[in-house]
């Protein structure tokens, strides 16, 4: 199971053969619970989100990633990106897109959303997969609802629940850096 | 003494010398003398003057070109500025009014044919520049038009559409209609099916009551009645007067908008819109301005390939000015 597209001019493979596939689920794992409930992503993100596994991850960054008609956003913050992140993805917390944050609208222009006297039409914006460090947390899941609040269409949405805990578990390859 | 005593002093001898006509006489016989020969000279005159005109007409006319280039010439000169000034197309009676020297141009010949071919040829091209079918419309027309619009809309079905509108009771939705996704207007207060507001408006326009636009027409060749629908309430919402009536409108305007399904691509700096089965200029516009009634600024930015606004084809990439 592989892929392999072109993101931003660069060529960028994935596959299952990463040597340092235990040093990253170390990394990423999460035995404890921090959280008082809840600590476990539910399977749904939200209503008409779905919820898709690697094989769709991988076709999702070959047929819309590849072709610029689509984006994979990383929910987390940034200092745990560093540690490693899905080729092809970008960097998108929560926070940026709370309605609360005044730069919300930039962002969605910047997703491809059009602007007409305060209200946002989506026809043109982005599909979006968007994934964080896995089951263990929620930030995906608070980045899905900010967006369907601004009016972002679920069905350009999707949901990687299993995020890097799964990936780094399944040998595909990781991405290091501020990338 | 003689002589003058020998006379008859009953008869005086009266010598034609010594006889004085009197004043008013003379005058009214003087006059009558002039007049005679006067009015053979006139006729002699104008005869003449007529054969010398005709012959002169007749001259000209055989010697040709030569002597008309003169006027046509200073008649292009003069005017060379304004043709290509106002030959824009915006105003069918400036173009009739030009063309005079159009058709006088071409004329001239020898040597100055060459050099003016160039600026010739530009004149006619411009004049030969296909019109809009639409006009710019003068304040009162446009407000005339806005209260055709109020009246049509005032009318049974029509009136409940509005008042539903007006309270808020309706969607702009993207409904597929098995050729893509289209936005249509839905109430739920006024029962009456799309058709039954077709056929109104269709009606209204057989009549004469409603004219529908150019922008209106469809690139497969029909009226696209639901987008002249939407146009009918919101110009009836917006003209009404009333701060309610205008927010009205800009909330249909905002509805419509964020339902677009419209998809647009990015080619060189330009946001470029591909028109599709059923598409009206109107439509496009709805959907990108939120009114129907926004379609020059689409069609004047894409004057290139747009002839009139009622010549839009499948297909067709239009560019999209940002709104």
């Amino acid at each position: 199971m592989k892929a392999s597209f072109i993101f931003d001019g660069e060529r960028v493979e994935i596959r299952r053969d990463n040597r340092d596939a235990l040093r990253f689920v170390t990394y990423f794992v999460s035995a404890s619970e921090p959280c008082l409930n809840a600590c476990i992503a539910p399977m749904k993100a939200a209503d008409g989100v779905e919820t898709v596994d690697e094989a769709q991850v991988l076709a999702f960054l070959e047929t819309k990633v590849g072709t610029n008609i689509g984006l994979a956003l990383d929910a987390r913050a940034s200092h745990d990106r560093v540690g490693g992140f899905i080729p092809g993805s970008v960097m998108l917390p929560p926070r940026v897109v709370d309605p609360r944050n005044l730069g919300r609208d930039d962002v969605l222009r910047a997703l491809g959303a059009r602007e007409f006297d305060g209200v946002f039409n989506y026809a043109d914006a982005k599909h979006l997969l968007i994934y964080d460090q896995g089951p263990a947390t929620d930030d995906a899941g608070l980045l899905v609802r900010h967006l369907i609040a601004a009016g972002y269409p679920p069905e350009k949405i999707k949901y990687y629940r299993g995020g890097m805990q799964v990936w780094s578990v399944l040998g595909f390859t990781i991405e290091e850096g501020l990338g | 003494m003689s002589t003058k005593n020998l006379q008859d002093p009953v008869q005086p001898h009266v010598t034609f010398d010594s006889y004085v006509l009197p004043e008013t006489v003379q005058y009214h016989t003087a006059q009558t003398t002039g007049l005679t020969v006067n009015g053979t000279i006139l006729a002699v005159a104008s005869i003449g003057t007529l054969t010398f005109v005709l012959g002169i007409l007749v001259a000209l006319q055989l010697a040709g070109p030569q002597q008309v280039e003169t006027v046509a010439k200073v008649s292009s000169e003069t005017q060379q500025a304004k043709p290509v000034s106002v030959t824009e197309g915006t105003d069918d009676q400036t173009v009739t009014r030009l063309r005079p020297a159009d058709l006088l141009t071409p004329v001239s010949g020898g040597q100055s044919a060459s050099e003016d071919i160039e600026t010739l040829q530009a004149a006619v091209l411009k004049g030969l520049q296909p019109k809009r079918t639409i006009g710019k419309l003068t304040e009162q027309e446009l407000a005339e038009k806005a209260r055709e619009a109020q009246a049509i809309v005032n009318r049974n079905k029509l009136r409940m559409l509005r008042e539903g509108v007006m309270a808020g009771v309706y969607t702009v939705k993207a409904r597929d209609d098995g050729n893509g996704k289209r936005l249509v207007l839905e109430t739920i207060n006024a029962e009456m099916t799309r058709q039954s507001m077709g056929n109104l408006l269709l009606e209204a326009a057989r009549k004469g009551e409603l004219e529908i636009p150019a922008s209106l027409n469809t690139a497969d060749g029909n009226v696209d009645l639901d987008t002249l629908l939407f146009n009918l309430i919101q110009t009836s919402l917006a003209e009404d007067g009333t701060p309610e009536g205008a927010e009205a409108a800009r909330e249909m305007s905002r509805r419509a908008f964020a339902a677009s399904d419209a998809k647009t691509q990015q080619v060189k700096g330009d946001r470029i819109y591909t028109v599709e089965p059923g598409d009206s200029l109107a439509y496009i516009s709805l959907q990108f301005y939120g009114r129907p009634n926004a379609y020059l600024r689409i069609f004047e930015a894409n004057r290139e390939i747009l002839r009139s606004p009622d010549l839009i084809k499948i297909g067709q990439r239009l560019i999209i000015p940002k709104a």
